[in-house]
């Protein structure tokens, strides 16, 4: 049985085809619904995710009439995808993710309908102010969080980390199910205090090669302590002042 | 969630070290730290929605096994 997956995202479509559960070929496009967001036309993204559909089947050697399913996840089902899916309410485990899916016909990337997996969001009803703290929401983790939990058998309640340019935090029950999720914009933050401040001299505009323990907690310490912003300027009172380098 | 609850770490190697790090040193967690290898976060996004179809009952059992 050969199946293709299409996983977009903000900025990237990666579509992988399969057979038999194995990856034999891949292929990926530096589009996502960022395009649709700045340009307001869905056509850059339903050009690329083509692309990239045809790229794979070239690369596994298939014709568009061997393909016997397609499916989708991750931003493709936004309100900026090419098929809005709404997101599926907390607690979802793979019964309920498996009960919504919709087959979506988008003639622009696929002949047949794409089977689409929606996304999860936290289970807060009429959000404001007071609330907005508990409200978050996923789309394309939520297939990432049940691929660890069949890979690695999970079993009982856990959290699963996923970091990124959003880097999510993935709650589940004893029962495998997603009961919520945090976000971050830890990744998009990393970047830019790492390439676009002060301090792309004191880190060379690198990550560390290598972590250095001591440095890591008492760097996390300090952001808890005395706020992020703080924490970071004294990266280059030590770079200044100190032997400190980028990798402690 | 509680304190013994398990963390799972996937991503970029030295970000998997870090995070790792972090939650054995919180004053709070102290559940098992499983931090994941690159074979098993190999396609996730992928693998995740083919074990969703097969619950859905769109292909055979024999497509997709437990790498």
């Amino acid at each position: 049985m050969n199946i293709l997956t299409i996983d977009t995202g903000t900025t990237n479509t990666r579509v992988f085809a399969w057979r038999d559960g194995e990856v034999i070929a891949h292929s990926a496009r530096q589009v996502g619904v960022r395009d649709t967001a700045i340009t307001g036309s869905r056509h850059t993204l339903e050009t690329g995710v083509q692309t990239a559909i045809q790229e794979t089947l070239h690369h596994a050697g298939l014709g568009t009439d061997q393909v016997d399913l397609v499916l989708a996840s991750g931003m493709i089902t936004s309100n900026m995808g090419l098929h809005e899916v709404p997101h599926l309410l907390a607690p979802a485990g793979m019964g309920e993710l498996a009960a919504a899916m919709v087959a979506a016909p988008i003639p622009a990337i696929w002949h047949q309908p794409v089977w689409l997996v929606p996304g999860v969001r936290n289970r807060v009803d009429h959000i404001g102010l007071h609330n907005v703290e508990a409200m978050d929401m996923m789309r394309g983790e939520e297939v990432e969080s049940m691929a660890l939990v069949k890979r690695l058998n999970i079993c009982e309640p856990a959290v699963i980390v996923l970091p990124g340019s959003h880097s999510k935090f993935v709650s589940l029950d004893g029962a495998q199910r997603i009961t919520g999720c945090v976000t971050t914009l830890a990744g998009e933050l990393l970047q830019v205090i790492t390439h676009n401040t002060i301090l792309a001299s004191s880190l060379d505009s690198g990550f560390a090669d290598e972590i250095d323990r001591e440095m890591l907690l008492a760097g996390a310490r300090s952001a808890k302590q005395i706020g992020l912003g703080r924490a970071c300027f004294s990266v280059r009172t030590l770079d200044q002042f100190t032997v400190y380098d980028r990798n402690a | 969630m509680s304190p013994g609850t398990q963390f799972v770490i996937s991503g970029k190697p030295v970000l998997r070290e870090a995070l790792a790090l972090l939650v054995q040193g919180d004053d709070f967690f102290s559940g098992a730290v499983n931090v994941v290898t690159d074979p098993q976060q190999t396609a996730l996004a992928g693998f995740g929605a083919i074990a969703i179809a097969q619950a859905r009952g769109l292909l055979e059992p024999a497509a997709i096994q437990v790498q």
